[in-house]
């Protein structure tokens, strides 16, 4: 697939996001959310056309908008459509990223990749709802639940700097 | 990865500092498709080679190879670019690049690699760039394996039906008539009788004729020294020259043919950069000969260029010496002359190259048709003042243009060097 037309699919991703983050979220949030959310759109842009760096601060400034919104107004089928929204962005961004190179992209991988990001975005979703049943579970106290959840959010990057590997 | 590694770090920080789950279960798939990728991520061992069957062809020929490839890891994904310089025209893959995504082939995987030699010259084929990708697309790796190949496509010149002439042969046999008498098998002269020639020598038909014994002189076969003078000076700063490939293919075509007679051949690369070979035969002076050839490039100077550089053993004595220019440069021009001027026996052989002229349109409009086809005319003009400035000076030139058949113009210069004038030899 062409790297314009994943570009032009990544940033329409963005583009939703954005666009619903900012519209349910509340006043101060949805103003905020509008600047951060056009500085993540041209960092977005800057990073699908020629700097890959710049696309971890884009997609967490495009996600500030639906940040306020349910710190403000929590919904659970928003947020699982947020983070398969997140996931796909994701997925477009680096599969359009990849396609800086002179290796040719037959139809047989192409049909791959796709298939594979749909069924990241198909897990997303299914993450994401078993979390959101898990959380109306009963559970321990409040210092017990905040524990476990920043050894969560730890893990995700001690696991991830921690790893010996050598990724360009 | 490090897109979906903050994005997860930050939203679950935020949902805990916020207590809201919703904002965990938005970033909970790109935290964990972040930690599955970087978990299950292991570095496959990875080796390639350019499988070259020969290491030498002929321009025009096909060439065809293959890029083996070593994966451990029998379902990765692997990116795979070959990069190579030369004259290679590649028509599979289709794209014209050498660059493959080689997915789910097993531990080994063949690329097919075909192309074509458009001209002579040296093709340089690899190291191999590879690209793994993790597990996820996530995490890759990037390394360039195996070793550059070389591929020399050698000018498929036309065959010389015969060799130049020498007059001043070498004293080892060779297939170069000498001017002096002696034992050989081409007839010379026939003359009276003395006590300790040979018997089979004398000439029984002209012996009973003439009531008295005489005998046959031939002319031994001698080798020769042939130095070929190959003009490497750009035409321009941007170190092109029109007429370098036409050259090398003359000069090629000529030392092939003298070797091939067991001639010592030298070359001399004269131009911005020089270089030479001193005159060598058989099978090591032809390597030597051609891997000269093939490197040659031509080089923009500025810088005075003489003969006077050139080692004593590159022109030994009574060798041959035919230049092969274009004539673009003055300063090869009063090489040639100063080569003459110390006695040697030099003829040149010019390259036309005013067919390879870009148009008038390539000027983007600033020059007219008009304009353009007088200033090619001038040009030739001046080109044909420098061969007749180098034929007073003793130096025979003859013309190749395009479409001539090389062997047939060398002919015209065995003629010129027949000349009356003596100026060949």
């Amino acid at each position: 697939m062409s790297r314009g037309v994943l570009g032009v699919s990544a940033v329409a991703v963005a583009i939703v996001l954005a666009v619903t983050g900012i519209g349910a979220g509340p006043g101060i949030g949805a103003a905020v959310g509008l600047e951060t959310a056009s500085l993540g759109l041209v960092l977005l842009v800057l990073a699908l056309w020629r700097w890959p760096q710049v696309l971890a601060p884009a997609m967490v400034l495009l996600a500030v908008p639906w940040g306020f919104a349910m710190a403000e107004e929590p919904g659970g089928a928003e947020a699982i459509a947020v983070g398969a929204g997140l996931v796909l962005l994701g997925e477009l961004g680096g599969w359009c990223q990849d396609r800086r190179t002179v290796v040719p992209e037959h139809p047989r991988e192409v049909a791959r990749r796709a298939a594979r990001t749909l069924g990241l975005v198909g897990a997303g979703v299914a993450v994401s709802a078993t979390l959101l049943a898990t959380s109306a579970l009963p559970a321990p106290g409040s210092l017990v639940r905040l524990l476990v959840g920043l050894g969560a959010a730890l893990a995700v990057v001690a696991l991830t700097t921690l790893r010996r590997w050598d990724s360009s | 990865l490090w897109a979906y590694t903050a994005l997860g770090a930050i939203g679950l920080v935020a949902a805990l500092v916020s207590g809201r789950a919703e904002l965990a279960v938005a970033v909970a798939p790109v935290a964990l498709i972040a930690l599955a990728g970087v978990v299950l991520a292991e570095r496959p061992a990875l080796d390639a080679a350019v499988v070259l069957p020969v290491d030498r062809t002929l321009e025009g020929s096909a060439v065809d190879s293959t890029v083996a490839i070593t994966c451990s890891s029998a379902r990765a994904v692997v990116d795979v670019v070959v990069p190579f310089s030369g004259p290679l025209t590649i028509e599979d893959p289709a794209e014209g690049r050498l660059a493959w995504s080689s997915a789910g082939g097993g531990v080994e995987r063949r690329l097919r690699l075909a192309g074509r030699a458009t001209s002579w010259g040296i093709v340089r084929l690899g190291p191999v760039w590879t690209r793994a990708h993790g597990p996820l697309g996530l995490v890759r790796w990037d390394a360039a394996v195996g070793h550059q190949k070389v591929l020399r496509v050698l000018p498929s010149a036309p065959t010389l039906r015969s060799l130049l002439p020498h007059h001043d042969p070498r004293a080892t046999a060779g297939p170069h008539l000498a001017r002096r008498p002696g034992d050989g098998i081409e007839f010379a002269d026939a003359r009276p009788y003395q006590p300790g020639d040979r018997l089979r020598s004398i000439n029984w038909r002209l012996s009973s004729r003439r009531g008295d014994l005489w005998v046959d002189e031939r002319h031994p076969e001698r080798s020769a020294d042939l130095v070929v003078l190959v003009d490497t000076f750009a035409d321009d700063a941007s170190d092109a020259s029109l007429a370098l490939a036409r050259t090398v293919r003359v000069a090629w075509m000529l030392a092939q043919a003298h070797l091939a007679g067991h001639d010592r051949v030298g070359l001399i690369a004269f131009g911005g950069y020089p270089a030479w070979l001193a005159p060598g035969s058989g099978e090591r002076a032809r390597y030597e000969v051609l891997d000269k050839l093939l490197a040659t490039t031509a080089a923009w100077t500025e810088a005075r260029r003489s003969v006077q550089i050139l080692p004593r053993q590159v022109i030994p004595p009574g060798a041959s010496i035919v230049a092969v220019t274009p004539l673009h440069d003055r300063r090869m021009v009063d090489a040639l002359a100063d080569l003459r001027h110390r006695g040697l026996a030099v003829a040149a052989v010019r390259v036309d190259a005013t067919d390879r002229l870009p148009p008038s349109a390539a000027f983007g409009g600033q020059v007219s048709a008009v304009i353009a086809a007088a200033a090619v005319r001038i040009w030739r003009l001046e080109l044909e003042r420098r061969a007749l400035v180098l034929g007073d000076a003793g130096v025979p030139v003859v013309l190749w243009a395009a479409g001539h058949d090389p062997a047939s113009v060398l002919a015209s210069l065995r003629r010129v060097g027949r000349a009356p004038a003596r100026r060949w030899a």
